[in-house]
């Protein structure tokens, strides 16, 4: 896998290339016309460990900026917000007994759900590529970082 | 029958309060079975302290993790030895929602609830490992 | 690696943090009462297990800025694994040193008066060493 990195203090922040960032925390890989959907390592660094996790269900349509489910960590508990249109096809399995995956892997062992698009197209002009979302995140780290390890 | 004690190893997580969760469940662990259960500080084994080692080595291991990052648990291995239980304390946080530990430095009413739960779960595998000892 | 961008200047805190000792919860809070109100903006702790647990940015950090280790007693676990595995340390505290003979020390938790002070003592002694070092870093 291809990382930028930025480090801040003890921490080091991934934003991983190739994929679409949601300003509110998800990325999203599309192969095709189907989306894989996780956290970025911002947002879980951010948001602390999880604890647990629940996503709309297969089957079941997500909205690009409406909510996809919840994430509950020992700091808060969140709504998703999804970074894309379609319809929930699959589940990460490990998600119901590994939630903390999402912490120690967020781009990879620790993916959320697969979704079929809608239309990608009309949903990328509401994302950032990992160029823009790296200096998005920046911002966002220099304004948050002196509560980040503080509990 | 060995003498063989059960050494309860928490992660030092300063920085979040499933950390102390983890320092004061191994406390009480300790308090619960005098005798059998011990602790040793995961600081020593880091710096490679040669009584800590020992112990580790001679006794059962049981190590607290208070998250995603294993530190108990990786440090043991470090040392080539597997833990005979590995314990995540976030997973117990995420079982009992109604236990959250609030602050770092006091944990508050459901972090020492918390701290219970889980100290009686692992007393309750201690039995066990000694059991199966005798065996 | 395609970038590596360091943001401000601070000085790292490592403490023990043993549980065979109330010494360790002495080290432990004082440094918590310097990150959270002594010196909130001045200093990051690092957490010492992870030297080993896989801690890539905890470890660069105490490569690239100054540390003090603050100890529980005379083994200097945190210092002994900071030299091991970043490097030298600008300073070292031992909570021995702020004990008097006629201390109560033995809570691990719910401290008493004489380890509250102690704790206080310590972390006053933190704040200080913290200042000392920015002043000569920033000259």
């Amino acid at each position: 896998m291809d990382y930028r990195e930025y480090v801040y203090d003890k921490f080091i922040f991934k934003v991983k290339n190739g994929v679409y960032y949601h300003k509110d925390g998800c990325w999203v890989e599309v192969e095709g016309n189907i989306a894989t959907i996780g956290v970025s390592d911002f947002f879980q660094t951010l948001n602390g460990d999880v604890a647990d996790i629940s996503l709309y269900g297969i089957g079941v349509s997500i909205v690009q900026n409406d909510p996809l489910g919840d994430i509950e960590t020992m700091k808060i508990s969140i709504e998703l917000i999804s970074p894309v249109s379609g319809k929930v096809i699959e589940h990460n399995k490990q998600m119901a007994d590994n939630a903390e995956l999402i912490n120690s892997d967020p781009y990879g062992e620790g993916w959320l759900l697969k979704a079929e698009l809608k239309n990608f197209e009309s949903d990328k002009l509401n994302l950032m590529d990992s160029d823009k979302y790296f200096t998005y995140m920046k911002s966002r780290v220099d304004e948050e970082g002196q509560e980040l390890g503080k509990e | 029958m060995t003498s063989k004690k059960v050494v309860v190893i928490p992660c030092s997580g300063i920085g979040k309060p499933i950390g102390t969760v983890s320092r004061e469940t191994a406390n009480e662990v300790k308090k619960l079975r005098p005798g059998i259960a011990e602790t040793v500080c995961l600081a020593a084994l880091t710096s490679g302290d040669e009584d800590a080692i020992k112990k580790v080595n001679d006794n059962y291991v049981i190590t607290l993790d208070g998250c995603a990052k294993h530190c108990a648990q990786k440090n043991i291995q470090a040392y080539g030895k597997e833990p005979d239980r590995n314990y995540m304390i976030l997973k117990f946080a995420a079982q009992n929602p109604d236990k959250k530990p609030e602050g770092i430095v006091d944990i508050g009413k459901g972090g020492q609830e918390l701290v219970k739960t889980i100290s009686e779960k692992i007393v309750s595998d201690i039995e066990e490992i000694k059991q199966n000892e005798e065996k | 690696m395609e970038e590596n961008e360091k943001k401000l200047s601070k000085v790292g805190i490592v403490s023990c943090s043993g549980e065979d000792l109330p010494e360790g919860t002495i080290s432990r809070l004082a440094t918590l009462e310097v990150l959270h109100h002594k010196k909130p903006f001045d200093i990051t702790t690092i957490c010492l297990p992870l030297y080993i647990a896989g801690g890539e940015g905890d470890r660069m950090f105490a490569k690239n800025h100054p540390v003090i280790t603050v100890d529980g007693c005379e083994k200097l676990c945190a210092k002994k694994a900071t030299e091991q595995y970043s490097g030298k340390v600008a300073h070292s505290i031992n909570v021995r040193d702020f004990i008097k003979k006629s201390d109560e020390i033995k809570n691990k938790s719910n401290l008493n008066e004489d380890e509250k002070r102690i704790t206080a003592e310590v972390a006053d002694a933190i704040s200080l060493k913290v200042d000392e070092i920015l002043k000569e870093n920033n000259k």
